[in-house]
């Protein structure tokens, strides 16, 4: 490739030169190409561009903002969402729908513990009411059946839909009312999963509260608050 | 919240795939990403689309955002930069750069260690006064407007082999020097 007198740079001047050119926004479209797969391959020629972007992100100081045209947005949203719904509803309006359907959700319960979907939690001889929910699909294809066992303070749960990603997980929430929605830690799908209730939240623990699941990133929310997007939620029926 | 600090946060929820997040970036960030596109489409319609593919880039590889490697804004008008850089290299039929086949396999090359520096940006104005005026104003040109060496030498009617030598001459001392 040195066919520009350069011949006396090394091989190794010669790849910096190349990716500092790419950086820098020279090239064909085709070597371009070249060298993006192999920012995406190499480690190495990975930081070397890096270390160019970083140094000559100075110069983006000459780019002035200017207005985007009116309804660019729409557009792209179109586009990566399609029809189904621009304006993405909120956490909580998404939460209320669930919240809403109580009887239908009691009923997918009942159908699926008479289909034995969920795991059996120890009998409870003293109290035939049975807490169940139903965390219905809101985002994504994530659904999740809950079974509460008052006697024990146990929270048995299954789920089903895409795992949450390897940087990310999933989070189940407690809410009650207009309440701050309190984590009751992480979940997996595909698994069959007991949570055990902490002791305070066991006396709330009835039917018409919600439990709601979040994708947050790896751990959970580092705020204790849900940062991530509902994925699933459901209102817990007595049965 | 200072304004890197609040894109980051709202590049960690796109990747969580949360819209308003999305929606805020946007607000946020695309006049300075339109001034990008803008400046080196030289086209508002042409520039208009881009930003509509570059926020769909954004929305796919927020994922891959590493604050330690860079800032927010740099993360994204890098993908702008590309973006339109890609699209004028293929428009300007009469203006393709200079193509080869590029031996990058096996690099071998030490990996490039410096983290995020906040003297970063100052150091690139003191290499920048240590090239010869003339080399330094192309360097910061053919980034800012997207110029090929093709361009290049003919605005400065200069033959492209020369161009493109004391070029890339250029890139090794600053890279020298920014490394010192």
């Amino acid at each position: 490739m040195s066919d520009f007198g350069d011949t006396d740079l090394s091989r190794d001047e010669e790849r910096r030169v190349a990716v500092a050119e790419y950086v820098l926004g020279l090239g064909s479209v085709t070597s371009r190409a070249t060298i993006a797969r192999a920012i995406e391959t190499d480690a190495a020629i990975a930081s070397e561009a890096r270390f160019w972007e970083r140094h000559l992100s100075r110069f983006n100081d000459d780019y002035e903002a200017v207005a985007a045209p009116a309804g660019v947005f729409e557009r792209i949203e179109q586009r990566l969402f399609g029809n189904a719904q621009v304006t993405r509803a909120s956490w909580y309006d998404s939460l209320n729908f669930w919240r809403g359907l109580t009887g239908l959700a009691a009923a997918a319960a009942v159908v699926a513990i008479g289909l034995n979907l969920l795991p059996p939690v120890a009998p409870t001889p003293t109290d035939d009411t049975q807490l169940v929910a139903a965390l219905q699909t809101v985002e994504g294809d994530v659904s999740f059946l809950a079974r509460y066992d008052a006697a024990s303070g146990q929270l048995r749960l299954t789920g089903s839909g895409s795992p949450a990603g390897t940087a990310n997980d999933y989070e189940l929430w407690f809410i009650e009312g207009d309440n701050a929605p309190i984590s009751m830690g992480v979940l997996t799908v595909g698994e069959a999963q007991t949570v055990s209730v902490d002791e305070a939240l066991r006396e709330q623990f009835s039917q018409g509260i919600t439990l709601a699941v979040t994708r947050e990133i790896a751990g959970g929310s580092p705020t204790g608050a849900p940062e991530g997007p509902i994925v699933a939620a459901g209102p817990v029926a007595a049965i | 919240m200072a304004e890197p600090a609040e894109i980051t946060q709202l590049l960690s929820r796109v990747a969580l795939r949360d819209r308003a997040a999305f929606k805020a970036l946007y607000d946020r960030t695309s006049a300075k990403l339109f001034g990008v596109t803008l400046r080196i489409l030289s086209n508002r319609t042409e520039a208009e689309d881009a930003l509509q593919e570059v926020f769909i880039k954004v929305w796919q590889r927020a994922e891959g955002y590493r604050p330690d490697a860079a800032s927010p804004m740099t993360w994204l008008i890098t993908i702008a930069r590309n973006h339109a850089i890609d699209k004028v290299r293929a428009r300007r039929s009469g203006h393709t750069d200079i193509e080869e086949a590029f031996d990058l396999a096996d690099s071998g090359m030490n990996p490039e260690q410096s983290a995020i520096n906040t003297d970063d940006g100052n150091r690139i104005d003191d290499c920048m006064k240590s090239l010869k005026p003339d080399r330094a104003e192309a360097v910061r040109r053919v980034y800012v407007e997207g110029e090929s060496y093709n361009e290049l030498a003919d605005r400065l009617a200069v033959p492209l082999n020369t161009v493109r030598t004391w070029l890339r001459r250029s890139l090794l001392a600053l890279r020298e020097c920014l490394e010192a």
